[in-house]
């Protein structure tokens, strides 16, 4: 047995008073354990719904198909009770913005621990000694004291890493990552990826990425996932995917920065109550046919890379 | 057009202002008109609190200013009102600096109203030119903060900031929140803008590949003060200082 996560035909929408927003659509595919996958895409593409709805933290009001198997269980069927034995312990979440994570009542130690505390039963001070562990590791250069700080007294990127010190506590074999570099400088940037590399190469993590950050995700991301409007438009391997991306919605994104052409995509993200018909980058896309407004094409496999565009079929 | 001169600003905190932090330490540079000056340094480097100094919207310890050839560092607020038309800043994140209870509309005229500049009828027109000019539509007008992307507040933003015809705009990380694509369309807009007014920037980032994609120069901050200042093209060929080259280094080879 192994330790992937599979997708199958997962489906997430959102009820809301405009209409249904259909945030994931149809999405089959397979996080491969041992690896870190990247998933990139505009913001609205649906990375980060994916993402949380693995271990089912998405809002009430949202409605979620297929199933999302994981050693033979389908985490959707799950009970809350038996979904928190997950939670932290075998998958845990990192979320975005760590200015909004945290409790701002609560010492970002007591908030570190709370997970370890509760999953492996131990004494407090032994969780203390834990949690003070797990922030040298994030190279905190006063531990002791951050450990009683509150989160307004770190400075942004003290904070990002407490906040992955909180997501790794508990050693588990995937880490689901929302955006852990977003808005931090050259240097913590480059600390924070450190960690995330280190972690898969000493504990042997699982990591899933969800970044706008494409230099980070070519530096250390095995597999790259591309999502648009809640679709998979391509997916490899991340060397091939940034040397000679295929789908032009790929090409439109490595343009778009800023060390490449600096040329934005053209358009805006569809609106995610009425999807467009056929292929759902057609109307932003400068190699249009009259199919692609039509059908919507199937991924297909062209070099072992899997990729859906009507120019490859 | 702006000139600043050996300026230096200590925050006093902590029991009875018993701590001191230099925060920026004797720094002077200059921005000539319809150029961009780059900073960029590493976060607590100092570089928001110089370009909020510059703009005089914290009160400064030392030096001098001179913007446009009058010298504003002993200004009062009344007196620098006149001016905030002319030099103004945009802020990283689009979603707080914006009123969530105002609509788009309302919050586009605010300044308008503030400086007291022509009747409705000439603010509705130049308000479509500019949304226009920006690549937004008048049915935002109605719609409030929360329904809007982040790539289209910053926009907004930008369309509020050249109603007032700014001849100096301070621009404080304007992408590090927005995705690449919506990056490039933002500097796209700040790029024509400039072209067409010739607004001088300040722009302040710590992303090394867009700071070389819009500055003429760059200077460098390390703890509070500018440690070497180049045209952008050399200071990525030939960085002068050891911390230039490391920073270059852990962005570039990252």
């Amino acid at each position: 047995m192994d330790n992937n996560i599979y997708l199958e035909n997962v489906t997430i929408s959102f009820t809301t008073k405009a209409g249904i927003v259909q945030a994931v659509n149809h999405v089959d595919m397979t996080f491969n354990s041992g690896e870190i996958t990247g998933m990139i895409g505009e913001t609205g593409s649906g990375k980060s719904v994916l993402g949380m709805s693995v271990l089912r933290l998405l809002a009430a009001n949202s409605m979620i198909t297929g199933s999302i198997i994981y050693k033979n269980i389908d985490l959707l069927q799950l009970t809350e009770k038996e979904l928190n034995q997950i939670r932290g312990k075998i998958i845990s979440f990192i979320p975005q913005n760590p200015d909004t994570a945290f409790d701002p009542t609560m010492t970002i130690g007591k908030q570190i621990i709370e997970g370890y505390l509760y999953h492996d039963k131990k004494s407090k001070t032994a969780g203390i000694s834990h949690g003070i562990e797990q922030l040298q590791n994030y190279s905190f250069h006063e531990p002791k004291k951050n450990f009683n700080s509150y989160p307004f007294q770190l400075s942004g990127g003290m904070r990002q890493r407490a906040l992955c010190a909180m997501g790794t506590a508990l050693s588990p074999e995937w880490i689901i990552a929302d955006e852990p570099t977003k808005g931090l400088d050259a240097i913590i940037r480059q600390e924070v990826s450190q960690v995330f590399y280190d972690l898969k190469k000493t504990t042997n993590s699982s990591i899933i990425l969800i970044t706008h950050d494409l230099r980070l995700v070519q530096r250390i991301c095995d597999t790259v996932i591309v999502l648009y409007a809640g679709t998979v438009l391509e997916q490899g391997p991340a060397g091939n995917i940034f040397d000679e991306p295929l789908h032009p919605y790929t090409c439109g994104l490595i343009n778009a920065q800023p060390h490449k052409k600096l040329l934005p995509l053209s358009g805006m993200p569809p609106n995610l109550i009425y999807l467009p018909a056929g292929c759902k980058f057609h109307p932003r896309c400068s190699l249009r046919k009259n199919i692609c407004c039509l059908t919507e094409p199937a991924l297909q496999n062209v070099n072992g890379r899997w990729v859906r565009c009507w120019k490859y079929a | 057009m702006l000139n600043v001169i050996n300026i230096t600003k200590e925050f006093k905190n902590g029991l009875f202002g018993r701590t001191h932090t230099l925060a920026v330490n004797n720094v002077s540079f200059s921005i000539k008109a319809g150029q961009t000056l780059g900073l960029v340094g590493m976060s607590g480097s100092g570089k928001s609190t110089l370009g909020r100094l510059a703009l005089k919207l914290i009160p400064c310890g030392n030096g001098r200013i001179i913007f446009n050839g009058i010298e504003i560092s002993n200004f009062t607020m009344k007196q620098m009102k006149r001016l905030r038309k002319e030099m103004q800043i945009l802020f990283q994140n689009p979603e707080s600096s914006l009123n969530p209870r105002m609509t788009i509309g309302k919050s586009l005229e605010e300044p308008y109203r503030f400086h007291d500049i022509g009747d409705k009828e000439y603010l509705d027109e130049q308000i479509e030119e500019q949304l226009k000019f920006v690549g937004l539509g008048t049915e935002l007008l109605n719609r409030r903060p929360h329904q809007l992307s982040g790539g289209q507040l910053q926009r907004v933003c930008i369309a509020r900031l050249l109603l007032l015809r700014p001849k100096l705009l301070v621009l404080d990380e304007p992408t590090s929140m927005l995705d690449v694509s919506v990056q490039a369309q933002v500097i796209d807009v700040l790029k024509n803008a400039q072209k067409k007014h010739g607004i001088s920037y300040l722009f302040i980032s710590h992303d090394l590949d867009l700071i070389k994609a819009c500055s003429d120069e760059i200077a460098v901050m390390y703890k509070g003060r500018i440690i070497e200042q180049q045209p952008a093209e050399d200071l990525y060929k030939q960085p002068e200082e050891k911390y230039t080259k490391q920073l270059l280094d852990t962005f570039l080879n990252f």
